[in-house]
């Protein structure tokens, strides 16, 4: 009992801050490649406290002012799904928890394009649209690997999934290096990150989720900016379970202690990744969400050879 | 219950629609919604009560003719009961709507009488038990297709309504052709009666190549009778496809294949037409095509497979989401309804900014489109969360052969790109409706689109789709014919769902009350109009519409579906005002149909040698047809 209450609080306690902080990391990085100080890494935390603090202009087109809610509420609601830094979700032992998690998001982006159309402007449609679009073959490749990686740990979960990754072998290497890299292109892809979206630019034209918010303030914009860093998070922890699967018979402390580093090295690698490169062309985006793909039916023929 | 009792409310439920339908054309206008509408809710009841409790019906053996109970059947009574309970409510209100009454005409009753009864009797009749019972079931298949075509062709006088009808008129005869030939050919070849009805029920169902009538067809259907037909009468087309492969079981695999491989094109294609459709009911129609194929690759599964979890979970899957599909379809078609009747319009690319005016159709709107969205919390994902669990079962049992796991891989895949085409499609439906600025200027709108009676029976629909999305243990205890409480498995996965739903619910809850808590003290300010992109004032002309919003996807698939554009032709420096026009025609029926028909027409012109209007001429061809005849006599 005490132990699944444990479970549950520290879950969620990484849930609430850690994003934040992911967040706050890559921003540091991203000063210390432009040789900047750069802010604080609880900037993040001071900036979502300080839209909680404020009021909200609406635009008289608005008819669901509760979009922001429904679509972060969603996403929070995929990450008890998720095992994080206790090496078990806070909802487990449920059968195609990943699918859930999918589905999940699709819950959550269904309410941001609605958000971003509700408001009547272009540049808002034209975020949604792209959004939309690019969904597709993202959800496509993400459900390649997903069902890659249940097939090679012969099961229909989570739990499963990482379990097969426990014994250190050369097969269980190539498939979670592979099975990561898919995983990591596909969370810039959610989370709007270069190289696929710029979260600091100021060009309407070349922005996707950001785009898509325009229109927002206050609570409701504090909440899809969350909503962006908790899926970088999220998938971060799918990563992190794969990664650290043959270290879960270490005791919980080691395991979390583990598990906070690799959050850390992933915001360092993403943080690498947007001051060394530049946003792809909007025309490009595609191209590289099909070479994940593309590395996605690698991965699946991969673990069809292996166990067969 | 006793026997004779049973026997009456089969009577009434089968004779009381044309009954009602054949009074309320004679009745005065006013009374006609009401009275048909009572008359065919006893009906209804009649028939959901024989769906539960009829087991000591069956068989029923009339001279030649049988009329089965069995599991399956009942399901089916079930379904179609419920479908036409709530159908005859919202009709009820049309009644006080006047864009509705001026469909209504002296017969539209009468047809429609017809065509409930023949939707209560179908889910009775076997298919291919005896030439008798195939024939008579074949009798009543053609009348439930020539009512639905009927419907259409007295729904107005435009040409193009017509030729709608027409195209759906030879649709629904090659598909009675199909059917003939199974029928007949079943005592001799099964393997050929299989697919030939198959193809039969196919294209009933709009899967591809036999989609090309449906969009259109639904479209032209009057009001609310559009959500009889894509909610109860297409359920009619999964009824003869599974009956159809049960009745062979030697042949069930290659059913099965044949079932995967035209049911994922059918999704695919689906969801990607209803994306490129403007006009809503043409969207809701594209859409039925995709489910129906996510219902026939679930059956291809359960034929497929030899394993009895898989073949549980696809048989779960296939009625929960013909369920589900059929109580969503009905919401969305009546909440379309609603929209047209208040504001005379369902082109998407005209709507919008409408959520002011029909608060109540907005919200269930929204739960029909979460729902076919197929996202959790609502009961359309039930169903397809079974057929995935079948597909991954099917992909990672090790008692699978290999082509099964690749065909379960497939599956898997495939659909998980549908689901998020079909979100795209249900955003893009929702938001173009309601949300935004409007695109047009509505000058006749009518309040009473919304009344007591059409808002109950959206209401009602929207509960059910919530409750059923929380607790999927429901269908178990509703209909106990569906195979559902074999397997503790099964009843695990839906205690597993309603956890989910309740669990995100429940957070959902909790972020909004954090809003409204943070937000009470702090202004909420909402009169700023949306920032109007560089122009100082805002134009409802700057925003996305509909094909704007599907554009960026359609543009990649250039090859299936033909982009027509006209007026971009610009050679002037300061050009005129133009208008601009952007179509997208279909690969099948403007593209391969269209040339084939073109073809065969200039053909056929040719025999107009024939027709020279010269008496001898004439009698000189028929001498030459008897002398023919007269010789292959002799020589046979």
């Amino acid at each position: 009992m005490i132990n699944t209450l444990c479970n549950i609080f520290f879950n969620i306690l990484l849930m609430i801050f850690a994003p934040l902080l992911m967040v706050g990391v890559i921003k540091k990085v991203k000063a210390f490649f432009a040789r900047r100080k750069g802010p604080s890494v609880l900037q993040v935390i001071y900036d979502i406290r300080r839209l909680f603090l404020k009021g909200e202009i609406i635009s008289s087109f608005v008819r669901m002012n509760y979009t922001s809610a429904f679509a972060l509420g969603s996403l929070i609601a995929a990450g008890l799904f998720v095992p994080q830094i206790t090496g078990e979700a806070v909802l487990n032992n449920f059968s195609m928890d990943f699918l859930i998690f999918v589905y999940l998001f699709g819950l959550s982006r269904f309410f941001s394009a609605v958000n971003a159309l509700q408001m009547a402007s272009s540049f808002e449609g034209m975020g949604s649209s792209r959004e939309l679009v690019f969904s597709i073959t993202g959800e496509l490749t993400l459900m390649m690997c997903l069902v890659s990686l249940a097939f090679f740990g012969s099961s229909c979960d989570f739990a499963g999934i990482f379990g097969a990754f426990r014994v250190p072998s050369i097969d269980n290497l190539s498939v979670g290096v592979l099975a990561c890299v898919i995983l990591f292109v596909i969370m810039l892809l959610e989370g709007c990150r270069v190289p696929i979206d710029d979260p600091t630019t100021h060009l309407e034209l070349t922005m996707i989720h950001e785009v898509m918010i325009l229109d927002n303030s206050g609570v409701s914009l504090a909440y899809f900016i969350y909503s962006g860093m908790l899926k970088i998070y999220l998938f971060s922890s799918i990563i992190g379970s794969i990664i650290l699967s043959e270290f879960a018979h270490l005791s919980c402390f080691i395991y979390g202690g583990l598990f906070l580093l690799l959050l850390f090295l992933i915001s360092v690698i993403i943080g690498i990744i947007e001051s060394v490169q530049a946003r792809l062309r909007m025309v490009h985006v595609q191209q590289y969400i099909l070479f994940a793909a593309g590395l996605a039916v690698i991965l699946l023929i991969s673990v069809i050879f292996v166990r067969i | 219950m006793n026997l004779e009792i049973l026997l009456i409310l089969f009577i009434v439920a089968i004779f009381l629609p044309v009954t009602a339908g054949t009074i309320s054309a004679a009745l005065p206008q006013k009374m006609r919604a009401k009275v048909f509408g009572t008359l065919t809710i006893i009906s209804g009841f009649a028939g959901l009560y024989l769906s539960i409790n009829s087991t000591s019906l069956n068989p029923l053996t009339v001279q030649n003719l049988s009329f089965e109970f069995n599991i399956d059947n009942r399901f089916f009574l079930g379904l179609n009961s419920l479908g036409i309970i709530f159908f005859a409510i919202y009709n009820m209100g049309l009644a006080k709507v006047k864009r509705a009454l001026e469909q209504q005409y002296r017969a539209y009753y009468a047809i429609l009488g017809l065509f409930v009864s023949t939707l209560l009797l179908i889910p009775t009749l076997p298919i291919v038990k005896s030439l008798s019972c195939g024939l008579f079931f074949m009798l009543i298949w053609e009348i439930m297709s020539l009512a639905s075509f009927l419907l259409m062709i007295f729904n107005g006088n435009e040409v193009r309504l017509r030729e709608k009808s027409l195209i759906y008129f030879i649709a629904m005869h090659i598909s009675a052709i199909f059917l003939m030939l199974g029928i007949f050919a079943a005592p001799y070849n099964s393997l050929f009666a299989l697919v030939a009805l198959i193809a039969g029920f196919g294209i009933k169902l709009g899967f591809f190549p036999g989609h090309f009538y449906m969009a259109d067809g639904y479209d032209a259907l009057p009001g609310a009778s559009a959500a009889l037909t894509a909610g109860v009468m297409i359920n009619m087309g999964v009824y003869g496809l599974w009956k159809s492969c049960l009745t062979f079981p030697n042949h069930s695999v290659i059913a099965g294949y044949i079932l995967i491989i035209v049911g994922l094109i059918s999704a695919v294609y689906g969801v990607i037409w209803a994306l490129s459709q403007r006009k809503m009911k043409k969207v809701l129609a594209s859409s039925s095509m995709e489910n129906m194929g996510i219902i026939a690759t679930a059956i291809g599964i359960y034929l497929l497979s030899s394993n009895e979890t898989i073949r549980i979970c696809a048989v779960c899957g296939c009625f929960i989401h013909l369920a589900n599909h059929s109580l969503l379809k009905a919401l969305l078609f009546y909440t379309t309804d609603t929209v047209k009747n208040a504001v005379g319009e369902t082109n998407l690319n005209k709507l919008g900014g409408i959520a002011h005016l029909l608060k109540s159709t907005m919200r269930n709107m929204l739960i029909g489109s979460l729902g076919l969205s197929a996202v959790p919390t609502i009961n359309g994902f039930v169903g397809k969360f079974f057929i995935y669990y079948a597909a991954l079962q099917l992909f990672i049992n090790k008692e699978s052969t290999l082509s099964q796991q690749i065909i379960g891989m497939i599956i898997f895949v495939l659909l998980g790109m549908v689901g998020a085409l079909s979100l795209f499609v249900f955003v893009k439906f929702y938001a173009m409706t309601f949300l935004g600025a409007s695109r047009s200027e509505f000058t006749e709108i009518d309040e009473n689109a919304e009344n007591f009676h059409t808002v109950f029976a959206c209401n009602l629909i929207s509960f059910l789709c919530v409750i059923f999305g929380i607790f999927p243990i429901l269908y178990c205890l509703i209909f106990d014919t569906i195979p559902i409480k074999k397997g503790a498995e099964i009843l695990k996965t839906a205690t597993d769902l309603s956890i989910l739903s309740i669990s995100t619910m429940g957070v959902i809850l909790i972020v909004l009350c954090l809003r409204k808590m943070l937000l009470r003290k702090r202004s909420v300010v909402n009169t700023e109009s949306t920032w109007g992109c560089g122009y100082e004032k805002f134009n409802p002309k700057l925003e996305y519409n509909g094909d704007s919003l599907s554009l960026s996807l359609l543009w990649l698939l250039d090859k299936i579906f033909i982009r027509k554009e006209k007026g971009i032709d610009i050679k002037e420096l300061y050009p005129q005002s133009f208008d601009h026009d952007y179509a997208t025609k279909e690969v099948i029926r403007d593209g391969i149909l269209a040339k084939v028909c073109g073809y065969l027409l200039h053909k056929l012109e040719l025999l107009q040698v024939l027709q020279s209007g010269v008496m001898q001429r004439y009698l000189w061809i028929s001498v030459l047809f008897f002398v023919i005849v007269l010789i292959y006599a002799i020589l046979s």
